[in-house]
């Protein structure tokens, strides 16, 4: 029938259609990644990794808790740390490869053009050499041997596990893991830790603006009198100004690189005459940058001869920040000068020295881009390391990391350290990056020890400052033992013993702030604004005087929300809205208790005003002088510069900048119901999607409190551990979860209880949930 | 009638033998099924050829489109069971929108392939 015939091949039409559709290349893709069953996304779906394995070095078995953090015994520590690895294969793997390829220069050959500007920096600076230099410096070590071991884990997980939704995403395939690879995520740690070109951006300021300027938006210490050590020693060295600067467009590219501002930590430890158990209580939280999975992941390690528990970094096998069964440890950053800048006298293909013209070490690097054409960019290097040339920039980058670093020793003989004389042979391998080292263990001992090697640059013989720009060719500024891309020998490095320590010290705090006041050797640029070490030694002064130290008052205190930035500014503020009419404003801040909770409107005003501030009186002035916003000074300057200081002339009236930028938090903060609907966690995966990021939740804090944490970039205590030495408890939170496998229900099952404070016991014995056994396949 | 033609006679005669025998209609539709979902474990694929097995051997087009309909059920809660069973569901939820559409996918794959009962 003609109607049927007609129907029949418009239904066979759209049949047709159909099956062209599934044709579309894009189409297709897509189904390959959702479809139930063999869709790539789905890799994760159904039991995790469980039963028996071959272990190449012998027995190992895993117990995974109720929060997915693996348990590791094995009586040899080869077996133990290639359990260890392949854990983190699976539980880390795509997080290992983009690590390294950040380091590597090669997250372009996956991402595509968006990240060809971060691989030309990272090659141009030359990790890779870097990371081979480490493992040199540890070669014929049974470091290395063990280390051996962990590497091969984590190719066995790669080669017989599921491949990572990201890996689907992106369409590829992850390489091998390496020793070089571990080194790399070393380096990466460093870097973001003293990755610093602060001394070329004050230059810039002073070339912009005027040397004065530069001196005070960018001082060499911060007027507060709560140093870490109290009492000063010798007098050390004046700054000088900057004679010369790159071009600032060449600074604001290096810039780009630098870690995030605003990184930090809180540590402290209390000896047992203070506590309610009578022994030690050592806290630690680090600020480092927030995200999805994070960038800590939590371990607990056994063998007859260690136990260790707390975190490390993926890619790592040993715990650096923890517990072991007799003591406990943790960091701050100092944050090191450990990076110099050199200018050099150059004809085409040599720099001049002295009376010397020696050849640029040079090479090619190609840069090879997923979807676009790839680049190879000329690599030329000095003896000070490499020679940036980049926006008619000509300097040479000395960086303490460029040479190999023994760090992976000093944190792996942590786990056997017993008492002080353990203590400074294992950390007098800490090479970078320099830290405030906190320490307790039962016997009642507690230490405070800055670690890390620091270079004592000489002019003419001389001990000088390194925040100057050295004149690479007239041999100024030179760090003696040390060669780039080389194993130094340290020689011309301050001595452990010569740097800052104290030795079974009561109590002893640290937020990053001024270590002492008069140090014997140059050792920072600037350490941190002082907000928080005043509010912690304060709370701890009293609670010493109250006698209430125990594990409940210490979590209570790294949960403390009181912004000491916001004491000291706010009677202004509400002085000025008073002034301005902004009834509501001056009435919120007037009655206000400093507390950064969510609940309030205070503390939204007040971040609103503090954002719009910086804004107008650094953020616009710089960026209108062509520098970017990586110049804008730190909150202790945006808070004391006085109102007739030279700035205002450029910036505008102080007074009037200030009213200013309260009406407009008063006109914003309307848009909220408080500050909790401000404020929100904001922890992402580096793909930035939705599905692949934490879901957000109000998050009380800010960057001047205890309990702390940066909304943009997104920065916060990643791990936060308190632990009683007398009564052995351990109580600890991690910032989302341990697994990032998107659909682990570990992946951020310890998000909620880490907004909230609310702590675990980071007990020896799990509840076991899953077990992987190793079973040894030979002697 | 050529010998291609020959055959394409004898092959529809064969699948209308199938489609009135309920018994055989059934075993051949449960076999399809089951291959097809089998096979959609590795590619989706699977799915387009379980459809495909209803709609050749479906008596009508309203059993094709029915049975097209369990089968994308069955699908459904198979997924959904494991991902439960193994404590994912809300980690399979909060992926969004590609959870939505990785459900909906495979009843369009299903009914594209029964939708050859439409033209037979």
């Amino acid at each position: 029938m003609p109607f049927s015939l007609t129907r029949r091949r418009l239904l066979a039409g759209g049949i047709a259609g159909g099956l062209a559709v599934l044709a579309v290349p894009s189409v297709r893709e897509y189904i390959d990644l959702l479809a139930p069953g063999s869709g790539g996304v789905w890799g994760d779906l159904g039991p995790a990794p469980s039963g028996t394995i071959d272990g190449p070095y012998g027995d190992a078995t895993v117990r995974y808790d109720e929060e997915g953090v693996p348990h590791i015994e094995a009586d040899d520590e080869r077996a133990l740390q290639y359990a260890h690895g392949y854990v983190q294969g699976y539980d880390r793997l795509f997080q290992l490869d983009l690590f390294r390829r950040q380091l590597r220069g090669t997250l372009s050959a996956v991402a595509g053009e968006v990240t060809v500007e971060s691989d030309e920096f990272h090659r141009r600076l030359a990790f890779e050499r870097a990371a081979e230099a480490n493992a040199a410096a540890i070669s014929r070590t049974e470091t290395a041997s063990i280390l051996e071991a962990y590497v091969a884990g984590i190719n066995t997980a790669k080669a017989d596990l599921t491949a990572p939704i990201e890996t689907s995403l992106l369409e590829y395939d992850i390489d091998s893991w390496t020793m070089t690879d571990s080194f790399l995520i070393e380096k990466l740690m460093a870097w973001e830790l003293t990755g610093s070109f602060r001394t070329l951006r004050r230059a810039a300021l002073a070339e912009t603006f005027s040397p004065s300027i530069a001196d005070d938006l960018y001082p060499s210490r911060y007027d507060h009198d709560v140093p870490v050590l109290p009492g000063g020693r010798d007098a050390i060295m004046d700054r000088s100004s900057p004679n010369w600067s790159p071009p600032p467009a060449a600074v604001n590219w290096l810039s780009s690189f630098e870690p995030p501002a605003g990184q930090g930590s809180n540590c402290w430890v209390v000896s047992g005459e203070h506590t309610a158990s009578g022994g030690p209580i050592l806290a630690n939280d680090p600020h480092l940058s927030l995200m999805a999975p994070p960038i800590w992941y939590e371990v607990s390690l056994e063998t007859p001869s260690f136990a260790t528990r707390g975190v490390t970094f993926p890619g790592t096998p040993f715990v650096v920040i923890g517990r072991s069964r007799h003591a406990a440890w943790g960091f701050t950053n100092v944050p090191a000068d450990v990076m110099d800048f050199y200018s050099f006298e150059v004809d085409d293909e040599a720099y001049r020295i002295g009376d010397d013209w020696l050849a640029f070490e040079t090479d090619e690097a190609t840069i090879s881009v997923a979807g676009g054409d790839d680049r190879t960019i000329e690599r030329r290097f000095t003896n000070h390391g490499p020679f940036i040339d980049r926006h008619d920039a000509e300097v040479a980058i000395q960086w303490t990391g460029f040479g190999g670093t023994r760090t992976i020793a000093a944190i792996r003989d942590m786990q056997w350290v017993d008492g002080h004389d353990s203590l400074l042979e294992a950390v007098d391998q800490w090479d970078l990056p320099p830290q405030n080292f906190v320490y307790a263990d039962i016997h009642g001992n507690t230490r405070y020890q800055l670690i890390g090697k620091i270079p004592i640059r000489r002019t003419d013989g001389e001990a000088v400052r390194g925040d100057q720009l050295f004149d690479g060719s007239a041999g100024v500024g030179r760090w003696d033992g040390f060669e780039p891309y080389t194993v130094p020998t340290w020689d011309g490095f301050i001595p452990l013993d010569e740097l800052p320590h104290a030795v079974d010290p009561a109590v002893v705090s640290n937020a990053n702030q001024r270590i002492v006041d008069d140090p014997l050797h140059y050792h920072a640029e600037i350490h941190a604004t002082p907000y928080r070490a005043e509010r912690l030694v304060d709370r701890l002064d009293a609670a010493v005087a109250d006698g209430s130290i125990d594990i409940e008052s210490m979590i209570a205190l790294q949960q403390d929300i009181h912004d000491a930035l916001a004491e000291a500014v706010s009677p202004e503020l509400a002085e000025m809205a008073d002034t301005a009419d902004l009834d509501a404003v001056h009435e919120a801040l007037d009655d206000w208790d400093y507390q950064m909770r969510t609940d309030a409107w205070a503390p939204l005003v007040f971040e609103l005003w503090l954002d719009r501030f910086r804004t107008l009186a650094f953020t616009d002035p710089l960026e209108a002088a062509g520098l970017d916003d990586s110049y804008v000074p730190s909150d202790w300057i945006l808070a004391n510069l006085p109102a007739d200081h030279d700035w205002f002339s450029t910036a505008g009236d102080r007074d009037a900048l200030v009213t200013e930028a309260l009406e407009w938090a008063a006109s914003e903060a309307a848009e909220y119901d408080d500050f909790g609907s401000f404020q929100q966690t904001q922890i992402d995966h580096p793909f930035e999607v939705g599905f692949l990021s934490y879901p957000r939740y109000p998050m009380p804090g800010s960057t001047h409190t205890l309990k702390n944490f940066r909304r943009d970039p997104t920065i916060g205590p990643g791990w936060q551990q308190v632990i009683d030495l007398g009564s052995e408890e351990a109580y600890g939170r991690l910032a989302g979860g341990n697994i990032g496998r998107v659909l682990s229900p570990h992946y951020a099952d310890q998000l909620t209880a880490w907004i909230e404070g609310n702590y675990k016991p980071l007990d020896w014995s799990p509840t076991e949930t899953r077990r992987l056994e190793f079973r040894g396949t030979s002697s | 009638m050529t010998l291609n033609e020959g055959h394409l006679v004898g092959v529809v005669t064969r699948i209308a033998l199938i489609r009135s025998t309920a018994s055989l209609r059934l075993a051949l539709v449960s076999v399809g099924i089951l291959f097809g979902l089998s096979l959609a474990l590795f590619h989706w694929v699977g799915f387009i050829l379980a459809g495909f097995t209803i709609g050749l051997f479906a008596a009508s087009v309203k059993e094709a489109m029915v049975a097209a309909l369990f089968v994308w059920i069955v699908v459904l809660i198979t997924f959904l069971g494991y991902a439960t069973w193994y404590g994912q569901l809300d980690r399979v939820f909060s992926l969004g929108e590609l959870t939505f559409l990785a459900l909906i996918l495979p009843l369009a794959l299903i009914f594209l392939g029964a939708a050859v009962r439409t033209v037979t």
